[in-house]
C-alpha cells in the first residue's frame, strides 16, 4: 500500500512527474549513448588493428593511411610500387605482410584486391561458396551480401572509384564465388578479390584511356602498384626500427596503427568528454528537480504525513514511501534513458556502418561505463530523497495536526 | 480503559497540569474547557502524539508514556482511534484505500468486509472509490470517524469533531461516535468547547 501511495502521489502531480522523468530520461539517454558510442568505437577500432603492427603506404597523413587501409573509411594517401614494397616486406623482422590494392567499387562498396591471407588474418570463414581462386573472382562480406542480395554465382561490373555513379568497367565482370561469415570486422562491408584482378581490370582501362590525364588513386598493373601493406612483426625490434627506416629511407610511409588510433581516440575523446560533462550537468539538474519536486510535494502533504503517523504508520514505512517515490522517477528515467539511447543508435546503424565501418556490439546489455551510470543515478535518487526523508523522520505530529 | 496520573506538560512558559481521568471500556467522557486551556494538548498526550513532562497515561494497563517512538506508533495503531477537528486524509488515495492504508499490519489485519461494514455504517459506501477531496465537509468528517473506528480500538479520542457543524449535524456526529464506541466496547473521550454536547455524555470534566 505504501508503494501504491508513492505511485498515486506521483500521478496526482502528473506535470511535475513528467518534467522530472523527461529531464532524467534525456540526461541518462545522452550519457548512455556517448558511453555506447565510445565503447563500440574503441572495441571496433581495436578489434580491426589486432595483429597489424604497421601499415605501409604512400606518403601523406599517417592517420589517413590507417583509416583507409585498415578501416576503409577514408581515401588512400596514394599508391606505392609493389616491387619496392616487396623488398621491405621480406625483411627478417617481418612475420606477415598482406598487400592491398583498391580503387574500384560496386554499388558504393569497396573492392579490395588482396589474398586469402587477408581473410585468414581476420579469421573470417566462408559462409557459403568458396574463396576466389582465379582473377575476377570475389568473395563478399556478410553485410554486403545481405545488402546487395549477393550469392555465389552472381556477377557484376565494378565502378571506377567509390562513387556508385562512376564509370563502369564493362569489359570485365567480377563473379562472386563465396560469401563471408559475419565477423564484426571491416570484411563484413567489403568485397575481396586477388591483387591481379585489380591490376588487370585497370590495365585494360589504362590502355583504353591512356590519354586521359585524370589522376587515379588505384593500383596500376603496368608498374604493379598497390595501395598499402598490412604488416605484423616477428619481434618488438621491428616495431622500433622499421617505421623510422622506411620513413627516412624510402618514398613510402610507415604508419603504426596503435599510435594513430590512440591519437584518434584522444581527439575523439575530447568531444566525448565535453558531451559527457554536459550530460552529467543535465543529470545533476534533473536530480535536483526530483529533489525539489519531492520536497515541495512533501511540504504540501505534511498533514498527510502527520496523519499517517497519528494512525500508527511507522516512520520507516513513510520513509519507504518517500524513497519509493524518488526511485519510481529515477528507475523510470533510467529505463527510458537507456532504452532511448539504444533505439536512437539502432536507427543510425546503417549510416554508422557505411561511414565508419562500425557496428554496435552489446547494444542490449550495459556497456562498461553504464554500470557506474546506473549506480550513480540510483545513489543520486536516494540523495534527492534524503532531505525530504529527514523532514518525514523529524515531523512534529502534534504541532502539524494542531495547525491543520 | 484509559486513565491518567498527574499529567504535566508545558509549552515554553505555559505549564499545564491536567486532572486525572478514568474512563472504562464502553464509557464516554466529555472534556470541555475554554480556548487555550490545553484541550488538544491533553488529547495528544492521551494518544501518545506528545510526550508529557511527567505523569502517566494508562491504556489497558500499558503506560504509553514509557514507549519509544516506534512502540508508540505501533501501540496507537492497534489501540487508539483519533478523530481530529480538521478532516485529514490522503488526497491521492480513494476512501477505500485511505482506510486500507490505516489497517494493514501483520498481527491485526482488517478484512475487506470490515472496511465495507464501517463505510456502510457511516453512509460512505457509495463513495468508496472516490477521492476524499470530492466529498462534502460532513462526508470528510465521517471518513475521519471511519478511519478512527476501523480497527475497533480500545480508546477513541475525538478533538472538537463537531466544531463548525449545525445542531443537526453536531448531534448526528456525536451520536455516531457514541454508538460506534458502544458497539465496539471502546472508551470514548471527546475534547470540545461545544456546550451542546454536555448532556449526551456519561461523564464530563472541565479543564480550568
Amino acid at each position: 500500500m505504501m508503494i501504491k501511495l508513492a505511485w498515486n502521489n506521483l500521478r496526482s502531480k502528473s506535470l511535475n512527474t513528467f518534467l522530472c522523468w523527461m529531464a532524467l530520461s534525456v540526461s541518462i539517454g545522452m550519457i548512455s549513448m556517448l558511453l555506447i558510442v565510445e565503447y563500440n568505437f574503441e572495441k571496433n577500432y581495436l578489434r580491426n588493428i589486432e595483429g597489424i603492427d604497421m601499415v605501409l603506404g604512400a606518403k601523406g597523413s599517417p592517420l589517413q593511411l590507417i583509416l583507409s587501409a585498415v578501416y576503409h573509411i577514408d581515401h588512400p594517401t596514394g599508391n606505392i610500387s609493389y616491387e619496392e614494397a616487396e623488398k621491405w616486406v621480406k625483411h627478417p623482422h617481418i612475420e606477415k605482410a598482406i598487400s592491398l590494392a583498391y580503387g574500384d567499387s560496386y554499388e558504393g562498396i569497396s573492392i579490395v584486391g588482396s589474398s586469402e591471407e587477408l581473410l585468414n588474418h581476420y579469421q573470417v570463414n566462408i559462409e557459403t561458396g568458396k574463396v576466389f581462386s582465379e582473377n575476377f573472382q570475389v568473395v563478399a562480406g556478410a553485410k554486403v551480401a545481405q545488402k546487395l542480395k549477393m550469392k555465389p554465382g552472381d556477377s557484376f561490373f565494378s565502378t571506377h572509384g567509390n562513387d556508385s555513379n562512376g564509370e563502369k568497367h564493362t569489359h570485365q565482370a567480377y563473379t562472386v564465388t563465396g560469401i563471408l561469415a559475419a565477423s564484426g570486422t571491416v570484411l563484413d562491408n567489403l568485397i575481396v578479390s586477388n591483387l591481379e584482378s585489380v591490376w588487370n581490370i585497370h590495365d585494360h582501362a589504362h590502355h583504353e584511356h591512356h590519354d586521359d590525364e585524370e589522376e587515379h588513386e588505384h593500383a596500376h598493373h603496368s608498374i604493379k602498384e598497390i595501395t598499402a601493406v598490412l604488416i605484423k612483426f616477428k619481434n618488438p625490434m621491428g616495431q622500433v626500427q622499421m617505421p623510422r627506416m622506411i620513413n627516412e629511407q624510402t618514398s613510402m610511409m610507415a604508419a603504426v596503427p596503435a599510435i594513430e588510433i590512440n591519437r584518434l581516440f584522444s581527439l575523439f575523446g575530447v568531444g566525448i568528454n565535453v558531451l559527457q560533462q554536459i550530460g552529467t550537468g543535465v543529470m545533476l539538474l534533473a536530480t535536483f528537480i526530483v529533489f525539489v519536486t519531492l520536497y515541495n510535494s512533501l511540504k504540501e502533504r505534511k498533514y498527510e504525513l502527520a496523519l499517517m503517523r497519528s494512525v500508527g504508520i511507522t516512520r520507516e514505512k513513510i520513509l519507504l514511501s518517500v524513497i519509493a517515490e524518488s526511485m519510481f522517477l529515477i528507475v523510470a528515467g533510467l529505463i527510458t534513458g537507456l532504452l532511448t539511447s539504444r533505439l536512437l543508435l539502432l536507427s543510425i546503424t546503417d549510416n554508422v556502418a557505411a561511414s565508419y565501418q562500425m557496428e554496435w556490439n552489446q547494444l542490449w546489455w550495459l556497456v562498461d561505463g553504464e554500470h557506474w551510470l546506473v549506480v550513480t543515478v540510483l545513489l543520486l535518487g536516494l540523495l534527492a530523497a534524503l532531505i525530504p526523508a529527514i523532514k518525514v523522520w523529524t515531523i512534529n505530529i502534534s504541532r502539524t495536526l494542531a495547525n491543520g | 480503559m484509559i486513565s491518567t496520573k498527574e499529567l504535566r506538560f508545558a509549552y515554553k512558559n505555559m505549564p499545564f497540569l491536567f486532572p486525572d481521568i478514568h474512563c472504562n471500556s464502553g464509557d464516554t467522557l466529555l472534556i470541555t474547557g475554554a480556548s487555550g486551556k490545553g484541550k488538544s494538548t491533553f488529547l495528544h498526550l492521551l494518544s501518545g502524539l506528545l510526550k508529557p513532562h511527567s505523569g502517566a497515561v494508562y491504556i489497558d494497563n500499558t503506560d504509553i508514556t514509557l514507549l519509544n517512538t516506534q512502540q508508540s506508533d505501533l501501540f496507537r495503531r492497534k489501540n487508539i482511534g483519533i478523530v481530529f477537528q480538521q478532516s485529514h486524509y490522503i488526497a491521492s488515495l480513494s476512501l477505500w484505500d485511505n482506510l486500507v492504508l490505516c489497517s494493514q499490519w501483520p498481527d491485526k489485519m482488517i478484512t475487506a468486509e470490515r472496511v465495507e461494514m464501517v463505510l456502510s455504517q457511516l453512509r460512505l459506501i457509495n463513495q468508496a472509490s472516490q477521492k476524499p477531496g470530492t466529498l462534502s465537509v460532513g462526508q470528510q468528517q465521517r471518513l475521519s470517524i471511519a478511519r478512527a473506528v476501523l480497527n475497533m480500538p480500545s480508546v477513541l479520542l475525538a478533538d472538537e469533531p463537531t466544531s463548525g457543524l449545525d445542531d443537526a449535524n453536531c448531534y448526528r456526529v456525536a451520536e455516531t461516535l457514541i454508538s460506534l464506541s458502544k458497539d465496539n466496547n471502546t472508551s470514548l473521550l471527546m475534547v470540545t468547547h461545544d456546550q451542546r454536547l454536555k448532556d449526551i455524555f456519561q461523564s464530563r470534566i472541565e479543564l480550568l
